[in-house]
């Protein structure tokens, strides 16, 4: 039997209260940067799936995702109802907390993950069919993706990929499923025509500011202990923010000529979802460069491909999806088993095929997701139409969905 | 050391181009973009 370590466990259900409260930062997030009388709505979207999906992973989720593997594809039902997660450790995950604690912060990531998406469908989805495509979505996008690059036995853990937090299985199935999603649901009411500008910036940059702190469970907690691994997870995470927000503030200023400080707060989220699957595996000075080009690349995709044809309302696919691919393809180049014995080494470190593995969990991530989201959006539009009337959207969606209003005049 | 070279450089790069890129939107004068609100209670009464 596996000893309990009180250290690991204390740091392991700190760092799932970290990732938890990173789903209301993304509420808040979200919030500003739409207009006031979709506020509550879009809140909404994230808050409910701290509800949502908590109860969903207990009662199967888990199981499905980290269960005893069924070909490299799925876990098995032994899990379901949390029966055999008890509070001894499991070795396979972690040998020094309680099986409990691994599973409760892994909730947290697959509650936050659907909540990502919703940020490209804001002003204009129907709540009841929002909250069908979530739960849908997490069934069968997230609980397989996170089964293959997680799991013991998951093809694509197997092949060799390296996902420190959750770069392929958090943010890009959320940011590529994004994009599917604005693409499918068309453009918001107006758009381009009138203006969307953010109702509430400091609401946006206190929950990037939330997201930054929390970000430190996610990314160190991943560690699974409280060590030096951990440590390294911890100073990357923060590096490669920091920088990102940099680079992004410089990129806005030198193309609109002005220091955005949406830009600011969105460069901040651009460089933590970079640095997410390589927090583990590269050195500070690696984090840094990564966070540059998680800054610089993201903002390019917003403001130059996506935004304008694509309403993709929050930039999720420009931040979440290329921050993710991103951030994947660099841990195939600066990965070094130096910070990390349990990993590989990078390109950087004389390994080119560890690049070539990145990448192709890469294209099988998205594919999968994009596909499977296409399909979902179109089966829940036939059951209950996703998208709200003409009138509701001008209405508003706090109104016309929930019957509330986010201010009082 | 290489990767911290090209750390720096793009740092560097970032902070000359603040330098260089133009500090105000707005560029009104200090006198005319003073706060046209009553100061007191007692103003506006």
């Amino acid at each position: 039997m596996n000893a309990i370590n009180a250290g690991d466990t204390a740091w392991m259900l700190a760092s799932s209260a970290l990732v938890m409260l990173m789903t209301p930062g993304l509420a808040l997030f979200y919030g500003g940067l739409v207009r006031q009388k979709n506020v509550l709505s879009t809140i909404m979207h994230s808050f409910f799936m701290l509800g949502l999906i908590s109860v969903f992973w207990v009662l199967i989720g888990y199981s499905l995702a980290f269960g005893p593997t069924v070909g490299g594809i799925i876990g098995n039902l032994d899990w379901v109802g949390l029966n055999g997660v008890g509070l001894e450790p499991n070795p396979d995950y972690a040998a020094t907390i309680p099986h409990q604690a691994f599973m409760i912060f892994q909730l947290m990531f697959a509650v936050i993950t659907p909540a990502l998406i919703s940020g490209a469908f804001a002003e204009r989805k129907r709540f009841k069919s929002f909250v069908l495509f979530s739960l849908l979505w997490s069934l069968l996008v997230y609980v397989p993706v996170a089964h293959w690059v997680w799991a013991v036995g998951g093809w694509i853990r197997v092949l060799g990929a390296l996902d420190f937090a959750g770069g392929t299985v958090v943010h890009i199935t959320s940011g590529v499923s994004a994009l599917v999603c604005a693409l499918v649901m068309g453009k918001r009411v107006g758009y381009g025509s009138e203006p969307m500008e953010p109702h509430n910036i400091t609401m946006t940059v206190l929950g990037a500011g939330i997201l930054w702190f929390g970000w430190f469970g996610f990314n160190a907690g991943s560690a699974l202990g409280a060590n030096g691994l951990a440590t390294a997870a911890f100073v990357n995470t923060h590096i490669a923010a920091a920088m990102a927000a940099l680079a992004w503030v410089t990129a806005s200023w030198i193309r609109h000529g002005r220091p955005s400080v949406v830009g600011g707060a969105a460069g901040a989220v651009a460089g933590l979802v970079g640095i997410t699957p390589a927090a583990g595996f590269v050195t500070p000075m690696s984090a840094l460069i990564i966070g540059f080009l998680a800054g610089v690349g993201c903002f390019i995709a917003v403001e130059v491909f996506v935004r304008g044809r694509v309403d993709d309302a929050l930039d999720v696919f420009g931040v979440h999806g290329v921050g993710g691919i991103i951030g994947a393809l660099a841990t195939g180049i600066f990965a070094t088993t130096k910070v990390n014995p349990a990993g590989f080494d990078g390109l950087l470190y004389g390994n080119p095929r560890q690049l070539a593995i990145q990448a192709l969990a890469v294209v099988v991530v998205a594919g999968y997701a994009a596909t499977v989201t296409f399909v979902l959006l179109k089966l829940v539009n036939a059951a209950f139409g996703i998208r709200v009337s003409s009138s509701e959207e001008h209405s508003g969606l706090d109104v016309s969905q929930h019957g509330e209003v986010a201010y009082q005049s | 050391m290489g990767l911290t070279i090209v750390a720096l450089v793009l740092f560097l790069a970032m902070v000359a181009a603040w330098v260089v890129l133009p500090g105000s939107m707005m560029a009104v004068p200090i006198e005319e973009s003073a706060d046209p609100m009553p100061a007191t209670v007692s103003q506006v009464a």
